[in-house]
């Protein structure tokens, strides 16, 4: 066991070596983590938006989940919304448009999402932030007891995603992490 | 010219892919000797820990060889019945689909921790023995996570208990 | 204690092999194959043009994978990068261009970062009230630690309307000999005509751009909304397309080249100043 110890610190000592001086690039394997991490947060964003826009959900609970979703978000992200029958963009603060959504009082929403999603490179800012987009297709269908209205559509979203190194305390340790946030949504309805 | 070209570019494929062929014979005992070795080490961690568990409050950085292994091997651990309670919870609540019910659950599971504060860290990603996590949650917020999005993508890969046998921290990482 | 290791590593590895929780219930529809097909993002259509990502677009493809600018695959990508519903391409300019592009002695990329293509975005700002059509050109540049995209002309009716220098014998001018009167004519010509543009030089060139920052600054532009966007790409050698964006139900949809245009020398000055419209 002692020797195989030895072995290991020894071979982690020659990676970690080699990891350092490429600590800021991103690798494709790296590159694919920050992905699905991206891509977990869309989807996270999708459940409270279902939450959000549930006639179901407390006012209480509601409030709490749009705080939760507004936390996904870069300060000042805004939505980007343009129709087939209107081509131009309609743009809504994030906030905005949740407290939107939970005015819209469906009794029953479900929102789903393709089983399809595009994921850009990565591509570095002046600032030196990493930025991306990921695209998803959701369909939306929002039905009404009362009036038996039933409204459904299929959207494309392109969301920006920030990504950044970024560094923390952890019961005095130093903690490095990849702080993935949502920025602007382009969402264009489709004619699927 | 243009067989010539193709030969060039057939040789420099199958030099990119050659050392990629060596690489990875070489890496997957690499990389299963790493795994051995940090579980190895997780191991003495919780053994080191399950010393802070008893009366002795020094928290004596010192490294000291696993003490007693042989015992730890029948029974579980302070540190594993710890983490399989909390798997319990985190599937309960994931899977819950009354709003008190889960709210019940993330009281109780809040009772296992020092704080409601405590930390929460998820490992996204390890190259070279260097870990990429999330941006750091509370355990307040993660188990809240669970309720929101229904669904339960990380499982427990390190724990920290305080001498009461609370939990202090938690590493978790995504299930492939 | 290597039991105890064993175990645990047993435990890990079963649970990181049972089936998790993947990122699509089981609710969700099903695309059909139409969104797969589709370029959804620009970055899209430079990775296929280029062939650097799989066919269903999960895998990027980098320097060193086998697949990576794969000849074959490039033409299958490229033959499905044309818009086929509206623009009218031949295929036989298709086929020429596609013949250069995928050369074998010389194959031609496009490159995100390289200079060669630009942006064309259809907008709408108010000036002094009113909503009017302003297009902007963008392209992108180096910057910091990065790149941005930055606004490179712009045109705008209102402002073209305003400048319209005259020609021939309509056209006032200063005499050869005003200097010898201290320019004292300047104010006759500045008073009598509403075209001071007249005694510019014949390349004078307004600068459409400045002037809609200034009235911007003054309060008098304001930003409303954008209606389109599309690009235009003269990175491939002797060759021009534009992309463009289709909406529309079927698999020949998303970002598409909508023009192609073969260049004979000077060509490109021709369709540049056509494109900017600056006159």
């Amino acid at each position: 066991m002692k020797k195989y110890i030895s072995l290991f610190l020894l071979l982690f000592l020659a990676t970690a070596a080699v990891s350092v001086a490429q600590s800021d690039n991103i690798s494709p394997a790296r590159k694919q983590a920050i992905d699905s991490l991206a891509l977990e947060k869309v989807k996270d964003l999708s459940k409270y938006i279902s939450i959000i826009g549930s006639k179901e959900t407390q006012f209480s609970e509601a409030n709490r989940v749009m705080d939760r979703a507004e936390e996904l978000f870069a300060p000042g992200a805004e939505m980007g919304v343009s129709s087939l029958n209107r081509k131009e963009i309609a743009y809504y603060k994030v906030r905005r448009y949740f407290e939107r959504l939970m005015a819209l009082n469906y009794d029953r929403v479900n929102i789903t999402w393709y089983d399809i999603h595009y994921i850009s490179d990565l591509e570095r800012q002046p600032d030196g932030r990493y930025v991306g987009v990921v695209t998803v297709y959701q369909r939306f269908e929002g039905t009404s007891l009362e009036s038996g209205l039933n409204y459904r559509d299929t959207t494309k979203k392109d969301i920006t995603i920030y990504v950044e190194k970024k560094q923390t305390q952890i019961a005095g340790r130093t903690i490095e992490f990849w702080d993935v946030m949502l920025g602007d949504i382009r969402v264009t309805e489709t004619s699927a | 010219m243009l067989f010539v070209q193709y030969g060039l570019s057939q040789r420099k494929n199958k030099q990119f892919i050659k050392p990629k062929m060596k690489r990875r014979t070489i890496q997957s005992p690499v990389s299963t000797l790493l795994t051995l070795a940090l579980f190895g080490l997780l191991a003495m961690g919780a053994c080191k820990s399950k010393k802070k568990v008893a009366p002795a409050p020094a928290p004596a950085p010192v490294e000291q060889p696993a003490p007693t292994p042989p015992p730890a091997a029948p029974q579980p651990s302070a540190e594993e019945i710890a983490v399989g309670k909390l798997e319990n919870y985190f599937n309960s609540i994931a899977q819950s689909t009354n709003v008190d019910a889960a709210n019940r659950t993330i009281n109780e599971a809040l009772g296992m921790f020092s704080n409601s504060q405590t930390p929460v860290l998820i490992v996204i990603h390890q190259e070279n023995g260097i870990k990429d996590y999330d941006e750091p949650t509370t355990i307040e917020k993660y188990l809240h996570y669970l309720k929101d999005t229904k669904k339960n993508l990380n499982f427990i890969s390190d724990i920290r208990l305080d001498g009461n046998g609370r939990v202090t921290e938690l590493e978790l990482r995504r299930k492939k | 204690m290597r039991k105890l290791i064993l175990s645990v590593f047993l435990l890990i590895f079963t649970l990181e092999m049972a089936p998790g929780q993947g990122l699509y219930s089981p609710g969700s529809p099903k695309d059909d194959g139409r969104f797969a097909a589709s370029t959804k993002q620009v970055n899209q259509f430079f990775r296929r043009f280029n062939a650097e990502e799989s066919v269903d677009g999960s895998q990027r493809y980098y320097n060193g994978d086998a697949l990576f600018r794969d000849r074959e695959l490039r033409g299958k990508f490229i033959s499905i990068l044309f818009d086929n519903e509206t623009s009218g391409i031949s295929n036989e300019l298709k086929k020429e261009f596609m013949t250069e592009v995928l050369s074998e002695v010389m194959p031609q990329y496009i490159n995100f970062h390289r200079e060669g293509w630009f942006a064309e975005v259809q907008s709408i700002f108010t000036y002094r009230g009113k909503r009017e059509n302003v297009t902007l050109f963008l392209k992108i540049q180096p910057e910091g630690l990065g790149y941005e995209w930055v606004i490179d002309k712009v045109v705008f009716q209102p402002f073209k309307e305003i400048f319209n220098k005259p020609q021939g014998e309509s056209k006032g001018f200063l005499h050869p000999l005003s200097h010898e009167l201290g320019f004292m004519n300047l104010r006759k010509a500045f008073q009598d005509s509403d075209t001071p543009e007249a005694f510019t030089p014949k390349e004078y060139q307004p600068d459409y751009l400045t002037l809609f920052l200034y009235e911007m600054k003054r309060g008098n532009i304001k930003f409303e909304t954008i209606m389109d966007v599309k690009f235009h790409f003269f990175q491939i050698n002797n060759w021009y397309f534009e992309l463009n964006q289709f909406n529309r139900p079927g698999f020949n949809t998303g970002w598409l080249i909508s023009n192609l245009v073969k260049l004979k020398p000077g060509d490109k000055e021709t369709l540049l100043r056509y494109i900017y419209d600056q006159k």
